[in-house]
């Protein structure tokens, strides 16, 4: 193994985008974060259903995250990828239609005075309500 | 869509960290219908983030602390790694355990390039910095650099050698005994053995 310096490469046609020994990249952060709730009961429910019968597994969330494109690869974190694809998975699988998911993802968001965007993948509170500009004022 | 290296540069590790509400959200939604649809029961989610949470850095510090006092165990853990770590109690789950020892002219490092393959079932879950795409991306490049940002400046007589895990090879660094530890007990070496130490981002010091 050398310690050569960084340089482009030209990538090979069947090179996929997850692929990323050697390409060039920044700096490696060192800030810690916790492991959050949420990311324990994501890999805790593909562990769970993969443990009962291998309704899912490791390799096949691979397999989604490695395909569903760059672009989603590049801007996803690495829990919040594997959440996706666990997502992409059981729709593909048939046994939880994705579009159930993102209702109930609307459903709780409501109850929480909270509104989903699934294009901009954000959460955000409701903007309270004021009154229409010029009402008259009691 | 091509990345320039420049665009490459631009990828923050944590990517896309700031969008961790909406997956939060959608697993709170995906684990509301597995448990109404009875796919899953809660205990059995309780059951696998118990066995997540279980395993730390200081499991694998006693595998090194024990190989450091026996050479018998340091040369079944090289063997071996599993079947070692079983001796104490540790079960590795995912796949075989390779452990690489590190020499005074030899120094290893652990990557996942492909993924984040990591001996979880002994150290937990990885640093953020590991399954980060810089590591990923450049620690099989040029690894001395990489270890240069982790304060670990090796002279060039110091071999260097990357493994890129995999789905069925784990790997764990023996790293150096420090000097000075001659007459420490074991229990009291374990403690000097860091988490970054195992990957091979950190030596062992002795105090």
């Amino acid at each position: 193994m050398t310690s050569d310096a960084p340089q482009g490469q030209p990538e090979g046609p069947f090179r996929g985008y997850h692929d990323i020994g050697g390409r060039p990249a920044g700096a490696v952060a060192k800030d810690e974060y916790a492991f959050a709730d949420w990311q324990k009961l994501s890999e805790a429910m593909r562990g769970a259903l993969e443990a009962k019968g291998r309704i899912v597994s490791l390799d096949e969330i691979r397999r989604v995250f490695e395909s569903f494109g760059e672009d989603l690869y590049n801007t996803l974190g690495f829990y919040e990828r594997r959440a996706e694809a666990l997502t992409v998975l059981l729709d593909e699988k048939g046994i939880v239609p994705r579009a159930a998911v993102l209702a109930r993802m609307e459903a709780i968001a409501a109850m929480e005075c909270r509104q989903v965007d699934h294009v901009t993948k954000t959460v955000t509170n409701k903007p309270t309500i004021s009154p229409p500009a010029g009402s008259a004022a009691p | 869509m091509t990345s320039t290296p420049a665009e490459m540069s631009a990828i923050p590790v944590i990517e896309g960290y700031d969008g961790a509400d909406y997956y939060a959200l959608m697993t709170r939604a995906l684990h509301q219908i597995l448990l109404e649809e009875g796919l899953l029961a809660p205990e059995e989610t309780d059951k696998v983030i118990a066995a997540l949470e279980a395993p730390r850095p200081e499991w694998g510090a006693r595998l090194v602390a024990r190989a450091w006092v026996d050479t018998a165990f340091k040369a079944r853990l090289l063997a071996d790694g599993a079947s070692a770590a079983a001796e104490l109690g540790f079960t590795i789950k995912e796949a075989q355990l390779v452990v690489v020892e590190n020499t005074d002219d030899l120094h290893n490092l652990i990557v996942c390039t492909l993924c984040s393959c990591y001996p979880r079932s002994l150290l937990g879950q990885p640093p953020w910095w590991y399954i980060s795409k810089s590591y990923r991306a450049r620690a099989v490049r040029e690894p001395r650099a990489v270890l240069e940002e982790f304060g670990m400046a090796l002279p060039e007589s110091v071999h260097v050698r990357v493994h890129d895990s995999n789905a069925d090879m784990r790997y764990l660094v023996l790293p150096r005994r420090p000097a000075g530890t001659e007459d420490a007990r074991e229990e009291d070496l374990a403690r000097l053995v860091t988490r970054d130490s195992m990957i091979g981002t950190a030596q062992v010091s002795a105090s």
